[in-house]
């Protein structure tokens, strides 16, 4: 039987590569991160320096040596420093809990601790000051009353720390979650047969491995707290503890794009700060790399026995007060007529809810507009992630690669800094077209587009990775080009992951203030926005009320993706068990 | 379906020479073996030939038709090549049909006709009517039949397979040299089979090319790389060969030459011309013999045993040099571990070429244990 046929003598061409389908893809890919990710930054840095080094470096320290801003550098690393251990404390002791003990109902747990990444964290502020606040329902608990305060005591440093600290223990959490995952059950196995009980077994070896992964968490964390605006605008504005990122924003607000040299100077300053927490947390895991094989299986856990019942209901306790305890206090403020007042079933009302949505022209405005950006957002970057992480992972890319590392930097540098370096480029005439983008909503979008590329990318790339080259080396030997290859194996493939990457992208962009606040305008308000100025003119049942809609988009988002995430590989959801 | 020819084929990676220099020619619609231990090269020449992987020298033809030198690549896309590989590399998301008939797809070759050749090669790989199936419902052995169906479907005038059993089972294995030996007969396309396993090349293969740090060290049928290797790592690598010094005491008269081995003389295969003086011999299991008593033979004392089921692998200690061991392999009776025996030669090859030129100036090859 003559199978072996070909089935057009043509088909066998003769093609040597010129400038091909690939080449182009890569060109459009890196104008795209260049435009977003690098030339803002850039402009940011020469904005800075445009007298040349030594002029930029006496420029930075006349800035910095001004009362105000040194006093807000101050009360960031002092804030960021205690918010850290809050959080090592609280995220390195639930990774353990939840990695090495029998506990049960763990998902549950996880969700509960890692609700944070969803929560942004200016409704995580006011959460925390309507239940702590002379109003809150805590106070009704029979033995609680002589507890409440006259005013709210989280006004200030310690409210700061606090909220922020709880808003970042997810990133120790996770870090340290993974390391324990990675630790061979042999080697606490070992220490047991050696003699030592469960306790011993922790303190000689569990922690000595766990140090590099709790130091890499808390620079995560620290990184986090210096860049953090929703907690210190709500907590430390009024309560007047100025730390950089609010500093920025008032005077930029309060003078106009007039202090733009001024704020581009702080914001370099905050920008090093981060960059020196990043790469202290990269060298950290890299040197851990090395230290332990990653073989064998993960622990099982041990049995609490006797302890399992203080255990658990010392930890459910805690997760009731931090967790759920604030959002339902949140709620209850959304839910009573003016503010001041006590949530009865005479007082109930949902006039509030109502009214936001259908009476307060900026907050019906802002739900547009942030659902309109967070879309737009999720779209643009997820066909942007696709083809970058088959350049990168597949096709081996170098180029790729560097953008892969370019988009990176909006998203791990404060959120502040990049709305400054934004309107750096943005606010003179655009070349060519001749408009100024300021003032316009496109800013948002330009700004959301850099801002949470890699939070989108990250996931990709890890589904990218996991599948088989293979699979794509058949389509090639099928025929098939780079677009076809793209459009019938690697898309089908990506799908869960886009999808996933598409979700993040959005619950990101949805409720975003930090690079908002300085970026919006009359007619382009976002949530995010909107919750903050109710709040500061002193409407913080609106301002609840806002808030219960968001966290009632959000918490549905995560849910739908959570039940997309038994297709998912692996690591592509946080929060996954 | 196509004449394969390399041509002096190098590629250098991280500063190694991953494949060295390389000729050979693969006659159109055989079946050619690319033998050799992990990370020879074998794996590389494949990918070089399929297109994946750039040349740094020499030059790949497909019949009269250049695909590869050094600068200009054709694309693998457009080099009408099948490959079958060891992950069988299956798209999840489509079924078995959709596989089979994705190169069809893209080739724009109409629906009736995809569904005739997707029938037509299932039939040939024995999956009749399993094009609705989907592919995570499949045995690996199944899934590599899938693979082969799209490899047919296709109609490729050279057909690459990397490993294509790796991941099976012993069992399995045998079926499924019995399907490719089907799919050989039925595409007639020429077929290059990389395996580290010699009893697949020799089941499979017209000709086998033992590959081993990048260069090819023989290339012939399976029948004369058995007896007569080339070299000592060939002579290792294939069949248990254990290598022990000889004294070539007469010039070969037809292609046999009179040896003295531990002192005992006997009568081994060589070429024509090979000279009297020192020389290195192959030696198989199978072709020493525990002697009769009262026979003369090469003194040497059993070491250990090891029963295999229909034979028994003996390990000896020669008298004349305690320090080596041989291994034979004998179905008759054997003597206690310790006991003195005495042992005949009755088959052995005297190896054409010496080690002088590999890894670095190596001595004379010690006998190896059968391992």
């Amino acid at each position: 039987m003559p199978v072996a046929q070909a089935d057009h003598p043509g088909a066998f061409r003769r093609r040597f590569p010129g400038i091909g389908a690939e080449t182009l893809i890569l060109a459009a890919l890196g104008l795209y991160v260049v435009v977003l990710c690098i030339w803002p930054l850039a402009r940011l840095l020469a904005t800075v320096f445009a007298d040349g080094a030594g002029e930029g470096i006496v420029f930075l320290t006349e800035v910095w040596s001004g009362r105000a801003a040194r006093r807000a550098t101050w009360n960031t690393l002092e804030a960021s420093f205690l918010a850290t251990i809050v959080s090592v404390l609280l995220g390195a002791a639930m990774a353990l809990i939840v990695a090495l003990t029998d506990l049960r109902y763990k998902a549950l747990l996880v969700f509960l601790l890692l609700l944070p990444l969803l929560i942004p964290p200016q409704i995580s502020a006011l959460a925390w000051l309507a239940m702590i606040g002379p109003q809150s329902p805590l106070w009704l608990i029979p033995g609680l009353e002589a507890l409440r305060p006259a005013r709210n005591p989280l006004m200030g440093r310690d409210g700061i720390v606090l909220v922020m600290g709880l808003e970042h223990a997810p990133m120790v959490f996770l870090a340290v979650r993974a390391a324990l995952r990675s630790l061979p059950a042999d080697l606490i196995d070992a220490a047991r047969a050696a003699g030592s009980r469960p306790m011993g077994a922790l303190m000689r070896v569990i922690l000595p491995l766990m140090v590099p992964a709790i130091t890499a968490g808390a620079a995560l964390a620290f990184v986090s707290a210096i860049g953090n605006f929703g907690v210190p605008a709500l907590l430390g504005i009024p309560g007047r503890y100025p730390m950089l990122s609010t500093l920025i924003y008032q005077r930029l607000s309060g003078f106009g794009p007039g202090a733009l040299p001024e704020v581009a100077a702080l914001a370099l300053i905050l920008a090093g700060m981060a960059v020196i927490g990043i790469a202290a947390q990269t060298l950290i895991l890299r040197r851990h790399a090395a230290a332990v094989d990653r073989v064998g299986a993960m622990h099982g856990g041990f049995a609490l026995g006797r302890w399992f019942w203080p255990v658990t209901l010392a930890v459910w306790a805690l997760m009731l007060l931090i967790a759920v305890m604030p959002l339902v206090s949140l709620a209850a403020s959304a839910l009573v007529p003016s503010v001041g007042m006590r949530l009865t079933w005479q007082t109930l009302t949902f006039d509030n809810l109502i009214y936001v949505v259908t009476g307060l022209g900026s907050a019906q405005r802002a739900f547009v507009n942030s659902l309109f950006l967070a879309g737009t957002a999720a779209a643009i970057t997820v066909c942007v992630c696709a083809p970058l992480a088959w350049l990168m992972v597949a096709r081996r890319s170098r180029v790729a690669q560097w953008l892969n590392v370019a988009a990176d930097a909006p998203y791990v540098l404060p959120g502040i800094v990049l709305s400054i370096a934004v309107i750096l480029v943005l606010l003179p005439p655009l070349p060519i077209l001749g408009i100024s983008l300021y003032n316009t909503i496109w800013i948002l979008l330009f700004a959301y587009l850099a801002r949470f590329l890699a939070l989108a990318l990250r996931p990709v790339v890890a589904a990218m990775a996991q599948i088989d080259r293979a699979g794509e080396e058949a389509a090639q030997m099928a025929g098939a080009r780079p677009f076809h290859r793209l459009r019938t194996i690697i898309l089908p493939l990506l799908a869960p992951a886009l999808g996933a990457g598409a979700i993040l992208v959005f619950l990101g962009a949805f409720s975003e203030l930090t690079v908002s606040a300085l970026l919006w305008s009359r007619g382009s308000e976002t949530v995010g926005v909107v919750i903050f100025s109710l709040y500061d003119e002193g409407n913080s049942t609106a301002a609840a009320a806002v808030s219960v809609w968001v966290l009632a988009i959000i918490l549905g988002l995560a849910l739908a993706v959570s039940a997309l995430g038994r297709r998912l590989p692996e690591g592509v959801l946080p929060w996954r068990m | 379906m196509a004449h394969v020819s390399l041509r002096n084929l190098t590629r250098i990676a991280a500063g190694r020479r991953i494949v060295d220099d390389v000729s050979l020619d693969i006659a159109d619609g055989s079946c050619q073996a690319l033998l050799g231990p992990s990370g020879c090269g074998k794996t590389t020449l494949l990918r070089l030939l399929a297109g994946f992987d750039t040349l740094n020298g020499g030059e790949i033809r497909f019949d009269d038709d250049v695909v590869a030198r050094p600068g200009r690549q054709l694309e693998p896309e457009d080099r009408r090549v099948g490959m079958v590989f060891q992950s069988y590399a299956l798209w999840p998301h489509l079924d078995v049909a959709g596989n089979v008939d994705y190169a069809l797809r893209v080739r724009k070759v109409a629906r009736d006709e995809r569904r005739r050749r997707v029938e037509e090669a299932l039939e040939i790989v024995g999956l009749p009517g399993f094009a609705e199936r989907k592919v995570q419902s499949l045995s690996g052995g199944q899934r590599q039949r899938v693979a082969l169906a799209r490899c047919l479907a296709m109609r490729p005038r050279l057909v690459l397979l990397d490993e294509p059993l790796a991941n099976l089972d012993a069992h399995l294995r045998e079926t499924m040299i019995d399907a490719f030996r089907a799919f050989h007969a039925a595409s007639g396309a020429t077929m290059i089979y990389v395996t580290h396993d010699q009893a697949e090349a020799m089941a499979l293969a017209d000709r086998i090319a033992v590959m081993d740090q990048g260069r090819l060290r023989q290339v012939d049928t399976p029948v004369r790389l058995y007896d007569a290797p080339a070299d000592t790592m060939v002579a290792r690598f294939i069949g248990q060969g254990q290598l022990v010094p000889v004294e070539v005491i007469a010039p070969p008269v037809s292609g046999r030459a009179r040896v003295r081995l531990y002192g005992y003389e006997t009568v081994l295969r060589c070429e024509a011309g090979k000279r009297p003086g020192t020389a290195t011999a192959c030696l198989r299991p199978d072709a020493i013999t525990i002697a009769g008593p009262g026979e003369a033979g090469i003194a040497a004392h059993i070491r250990d045993v090891r029963f295999e089921g229909a034979s028994r692998l003996v390990r000896i200690a020669p008298e004349a040099a305690p320090q080596t061991q041989l291994v034979l392999r004998t179905r008759g009776p054997v003597p206690a571990v310790g006991a003195l025996v005495h042992v005949t030669v009755d088959d052995g090859w005297i190896l054409p070429r010496e080690a002088q030129a590999e890894a670095g100036a190596a001595p004379v090859p010690q006998a190896q244990a059968a391992e």
